[in-house]
């Protein structure tokens, strides 16, 4: 058994007045992959939030050992900026050592070299969704929250996707990920909760479908 | 932090170049403004008013007036009734109405101009100007228009009307030397009839003489008062006496009665000469005292007290420069720009950056609130700076203000108050959480400070206590600060106070600011 990286206890938040998540605790250790699935306002992002530590829970504690990295459903990105440029600002912004090298490695491993002089305005879904993660990427974290990454993408993106985020669970790292498309959580995540109503019910991958 | 805060800068300019349209609104925005302002009003003046002349009767006067208007390039046209006249005013179809009104004027007697010379001059005439006075700018600019023409008209009537009280004056004058010289005359006559009567007495008084010379010497002194008319009334009788006592005496040999009458003769001559002398006195100071008044200007005594105005601008030496109204709108024009720029720029900025997509990840990014808030700061105050200077700089070929020799403190000025502006905007940007809301909100606030600018509400309307307040109102002080360098060449550095002033505003407005940036944070992730 891993390192536990991330635990939840008996986390509580209200948002806009109802009780979005009711009592979670959920723990997740190193080079693990979380999915969390549930219907539309459910309380997937709130949680998500809750880990990447932009919301603060109203009770309960929140342990997260490592540093992280996200990325949101719609892209944390400026869209008048160039690929490269949004790359080295955000570098800059996380206090990255040899940003040049690490922004290369990136390029290559999630294959955007071909558009780093490109508006970030004028690409795809999916290359848009590779550069959020790159940016996620950027201060080397240990544990990455994604929200969403399989929206808007095709078949063959989901895939491609699904393979990088294996290749860095491979390596080491930590990836709690929400999503409603399932075929990537049944392919990829070692752990499913699914959420209904703000409370958590840990879940085998197999009973996925029969939640929904 | 300095490479954060670099990047934050680097950031914002990245993006205004990417965006065409935001980086040709930075640079072309402020080039179009002054161009088109500064084409527009430079060289300007008030001209090209349209007025509507209402009279009740046409007469010469009336033509003559309208006519000058028409030199002094109004557009006139004519009402037939004063409502008309106002009511084309209250429709902005005309400037302004202007009524010539006849009241009658009691004309002394042998007046010197004719009762049709004295309608032509149009003396008798009121002129009510009736304009809309919620434009102030160009009232002021009317009533000095229509002043001028009806000071030509004035100065006419007036300087006839001294010329001719002159002429009569010296005419009077003239009479009374005239006068003074028969008196004279008559004066040195009397003494001469003194001394004929001193002979006669003598040939008396020696019974020497005889009655024929005596007859003789009668006939000579009556032929001496009949020559002149003021002695011939009054002596006539006491000739006529004197000359029957002598055919009397001619008669009786009775020498006593003619003795007698000779004294009274001679008593009524001294009478006479001693009035003749009090009236030439009376002559002589009532010329002087014409004098007198000759030596006082006839025109300071029809236009006892003359106005006028002249423009407090250049330095206390009196080296007056001539302004043109933009010159004197100008530091107006660039407060106003600053004010409008750096509130509502700052405060779409920063809600632009709120609700960016991007905005989780800078938040997340362990960079200080404080960076983002400078970074913002620095990059509008830049551009604010840059805008104020190309405005600046193009305007110095329109305007005859010293802009170039002034330009380090017209700096200094920009940049305190824009500061001060830019904080305002940073406040409501990080206050409002729609972008909506707080551009009205921004809007609001630009056109609050701009409604106690001179230019729109003078101070002097408002009670003194709030008069008092309202002078250290951030607009007030940019605007007075420009005014003061650029109209009046007064040196900020004379106007320390006002700086401090300002920059205290800045201070306090940071903080406020700072203090809405980390409670935006906190509100955002709890």
């Amino acid at each position: 058994m891993g390192e536990e990286v991330i635990s939840l206890v008996n986390v509580s938040k209200r948002y806009g007045g109802n009780l979005v998540l009711k009592d979670i605790n959920l723990s997740l250790n190193k080079q693990e992959i979380l999915g969390i699935t549930g219907p539309s306002g459910s309380g997937k992002t709130v949680l998500i939030k809750i880990l990447m530590d932009f919301l603060k829970p109203d009770k309960g504690t929140v342990r997260i050992n490592k540093k992280i990295g996200f990325s949101v459903q719609d892209n944390s990105l400026y869209e008048n900026l160039t690929l490269m440029q949004n790359l080295k600002y955000f570098s800059k912004l996380y206090n990255v050592k040899n940003i040049e090298d690490k922004i290369n490695y990136l390029l290559r491993i999630l294959v955007l070299e071909d558009y780093k002089d490109k508006l970030v305005f004028n690409l795809s879904g999916g290359t848009k969704k590779r550069l959020d993660i790159a940016c996620a990427l950027l201060n080397s974290p240990e544990i990455l929250i994604l929200d969403e990454p399989f929206v808007g993408l095709d078949c063959s993106l989901i895939s491609q996707l699904s393979s990088f985020l294996s290749y860095l669970r491979d390596n080491g790292m930590t990836i709690v990920m929400s999503s409603h498309i399932l075929d990537p959580i049944e392919t990829l995540c070692d752990k499913v909760v699914f959420i209904k109503n703000g409370s958590l019910d840990p879940i085998q991958k197999l009973e996925i479908r029969k939640k929904y | 932090m300095g490479i954060k805060l670099f990047a934050i800068l680097n950031r914002n300019f990245l993006i205004f170049l990417h965006s065409k349209l935001s980086s040709l609104i930075i640079i072309l925005g402020p080039i179009f403004l002054i161009l088109i302002v500064g084409a527009g009003l430079s060289n300007s003046g008030i001209k090209d008013l349209n007025a509507n002349i209402y009279v009740s009767e046409k007469t010469v006067f009336t033509d003559a007036f309208i006519n000058n208007l028409h030199a002094r390039s109004f557009i006139t046209s004519e009402s037939y009734s004063l409502e008309d006249c106002i009511n084309s005013v209250k429709i902005y179809d005309k400037n302004l109405c202007i009524e010539l009104r006849k009241s009658n004027v009691e004309i002394p007697k042998n007046f010197y101009l004719s009762s049709q010379e004295i309608e032509d001059s149009g003396i008798g005439y009121s002129v009510y100007i009736y304009t809309d006075f919620s434009k102030q700018r160009i009232v002021w600019g009317i009533i000095n228009k229509v002043q001028q023409s009806v000071n030509d008209f004035s100065n006419k009537i007036r300087a006839g009307g001294s010329s001719i009280l002159n002429k009569k004056l010296d005419g009077y004058n003239n009479e009374i030397s005239l006068r003074r010289k028969e008196l004279s005359t008559a004066i040195s006559l009397i003494d001469e009839i003194n001394s004929k009567v001193y002979i006669i007495q003598s040939e008396l008084s020696g019974y020497d003489s005889s009655i024929s010379d005596l007859g003789n010497n009668l006939d000579s002194l009556e032929k001496i008062i009949k020559s002149n008319s003021t002695l011939d009334k009054p002596m006539i009788l006491a000739l006529s006496n004197l000359k029957n006592s002598f055919f009397l005496l001619k008669n009786n040999q009775d020498l006593s009665g003619v003795s007698s009458n000779i004294a009274f003769f001679e008593k009524n001559c001294n009478l006479l000469k001693n009035e003749l002398t009090l009236v030439d006195r009376e002559l002589s100071n009532l010329q002087s005292d014409m004098k007198d008044t000759g030596g006082l200007s006839l025109d300071s005594v029809i236009n006892p007290i003359p106005l006028t105005y002249e423009s407090i601008s250049g330095d206390i030496s009196h080296n007056l420069q001539s302004f043109d109204f933009f010159d004197y709108l100008f530091p107006t024009f660039l407060s106003f720009f600053i004010v409008f720029v750096s509130i509502i720029f700052t405060t779409n900025f920063i809600i632009k950056e709120r609700i960016s997509k991007s905005y989780i990840r800078n938040v997340l990014s362990n960079t200080g609130g404080f960076s983002f808030l400078l970074g913002n700061f620095l990059t509008i105050f830049l551009v604010v700076m840059f805008q104020s200077m190309v405005i600046v700089v193009l305007a110095s070929f329109f305007i005859n203000l010293s802009l170039i020799s002034n330009l380090i403190q017209i700096l200094i000025i920009v940049a305190i108050s824009s500061s001060l502006f830019i904080v305002f905007g940073l406040v409501l940007g990080y206050f409002f959480n729609s972008q909506e809301t707080a551009i009205i909100a921004s809007i609001c606030l630009s056109l609050l400070l701009i409604m106690f600018s001179p230019l729109i509400t003078p101070l002097e309307m408002f009670p003194s206590f709030l008069k008092t307040l309202l002078q250290y109102t951030p607009l007030i002080l940019t605007e007075d600060l420009l005014k003061r360098l650029l109209i009046f060449d007064i040196s900020i550095f004379m106007n320390k106070k006002m700086l401090f002033v300002l920059f205290f505003y800045f201070l306090v407005s940071f903080i406020i600011a700072m203090i809405f940036c980390r409670i935006n944070k906190y509100k955002q992730i709890s």
